[in-house]
């Protein structure tokens, strides 16, 4: 199974495997990682799963939409890397990815 | 069963409230608790029981029987069962067999209320209940007044939501105990196993409507709301306003110390029974509230059952849109989840 680097918010880097199929939030949440709140489950509309993207995976993710880019709006930490991880679907591609948990606000 | 997992209703390892202390006496008193019919009701030594409210012969509600002595006489044919549950006389037959009984239930008086344990008879533990030091059950020596039994035709997770977010009291109680600050001031969390608090500290806020009763119209205010959550089913509630530090002689004096108790007791998969009571320290507020209030209640009761109607219109588990005033909400969900989840595990072998 395909592994990503998740570093948390004290700054620890786990490695998780991915079940392709899932959302990056999922895969998450599944590992163990439990400072996500996630709260909405994945209906974009909380931004309680915000995360900051390795930017040269950019060209492998599925294009931010409106919704999420207006709640991402609402985030004090938003950056250029800043994406909502329920919005993004893990496939192999998204293999030794590197993404950061953004503070919660 | 939203907003939990098909299959989950309510988590039945808990005490809940089945009554007031006061509501129990030597009438008998039928409530559905869990989805099981239960009678409640006082034996001649003044002991508080909780026996199973269905007579197992042909279903006849044993709270619309008579209580002789300590003995339900069954209202249709006469069946008597003793507060043990067993059957102690069959009118038509000389014999009595020994498989002729209903279910009793572990029942405790703890302060006002009568607590009832529906799950597994061995885990019943009353070191589980609601500490009443810990809730503020007296303040200045005062104990809190009973206010209401409301049976609400709605799920009790929409109450325990409703009371998981007081950012509502700005808007479905914006004309008696809300003011902006209750959905604009950011929360403080405390949450441990079986447990989840949230407060507002509210400084130099405006006084909500309920405070001309107090003399305060149109003023500013320093206020702390919260609610904490003991689960499965209860709900103790702060309220304390004080005058605000711009208040050149009265800053810090205390206007108004309350607490409030809403217990939430599952009935059947989509009604309740919701109990509430409060305290304050001015005990002509007391009596001025238990009025008040009622409408306030009235309104939660009113979106509860609006809201059970929608469910029946829509279907179960419909997508919400969540927002970060859900937090408390959806971590209290998510932890009843766990427990109801723990439950339904094939118990541990050694």
């Amino acid at each position: 199974m395909p592994e990503i680097n998740v570093t948390t918010r004290d700054g620890d880097e786990r490695r998780i495997a991915i079940q392709p199929g899932i959302s990056l939030m999922e895969a998450i949440r599944d590992s163990g990682l439990d400072e996500m709140l996630a709260l909405c489950g994945g209906c974009c509309s909380c931004a309680t799963c915000h995360v900051y993207i390795d930017p040269s995976f950019e060209d492998r993710l599925p294009a931010m939409t409106e919704d999420e880019n207006d709640l991402l709006d609402s985030s004090d930490h938003r950056d250029a890397t800043s994406r909502l991880s329920c919005q993004i679907p893990v496939s192999d591609e998204l293999a030794g990815l590197r993404v950061r948990i953004a503070p919660e606000d | 069963m939203y907003p939990f997992k098909e299959g989950s209703f309510a988590v039945r390892n808990g005490w809940y409230v089945a009554a007031f202390a006061h509501e129990v006496t030597r009438d008998l008193l039928s409530r559905t608790i869990l989805n099981q019919p239960v009678v409640l009701y006082r034996k001649e030594d003044g002991t508080a029981v909780a026996v199973g409210g269905r007579c197992p012969h042909r279903h006849f509600p044993l709270g619309e029987s008579c209580l002789k002595g300590d003995t339900i006489v069954c209202g249709y044919h006469g069946i008597a069962f003793g507060s043990d549950g067993q059957c102690v006389n069959i009118p038509s037959q000389e014999f009595t067999p020994r498989s002729y009984r209903i279910p009793t239930y572990p029942l405790v008086e703890h302060g006002i209320w009568m607590f009832i344990w529906m799950g597994d008879l061995e885990r019943a533990d009353t070191a589980l209940l609601p500490d009443l030091e810990a809730i503020g059950f007296e303040i200045e020596g005062h104990k809190p007044e009973p206010f209401y039994v409301e049976h609400v035709n709605g799920r009790y997770q929409l109450l325990n939501d409703n009371l998981l977010d007081l950012s509502h009291l700005a808007f479905l109680h914006g004309s008696s105990i809300g003011s902006p600050d209750n959905a604009a001031v950011p929360e403080e969390l405390v949450s441990r196993p079986g447990f989840f608090s949230s407060r507002r500290f509210m400084k130099n806020s405006e006084a909500p409507p309920v405070h001309e009763h107090l003399g305060i119209k149109d003023g500013r205010i320093d206020r702390i709301s919260g609610m904490d959550f003991y689960l499965p089913g209860f709900h103790a509630g702060i309220e304390e306003t004080r005058f605000p530090e711009g208040d050149a002689e009265r800053a810090g004096q205390v206007i108004s110390l309350s607490r409030v108790f809403h217990a939430v007791t599952p009935a059947t998969p989509t009604s309740c029974t919701y109990f509430f009571a409060a305290n304050s320290t001015d005990r002509e507020h007391i009596d001025f509230m238990k009025e008040y209030l009622k409408p306030v209640i009235e309104e939660d009761k009113f979106a509860t059952e609006e809201i059970e109607k929608m469910l029946s219109i829509i279907g179960e588990n419909p997508q919400e849109l969540l927002i970060k005033s859900d937090r408390n909400a959806v971590e209290a969900r998510r932890m009843l989840q766990a427990m109801m989840d723990a439950e339904k595990e094939p118990a541990e072998t050694a």
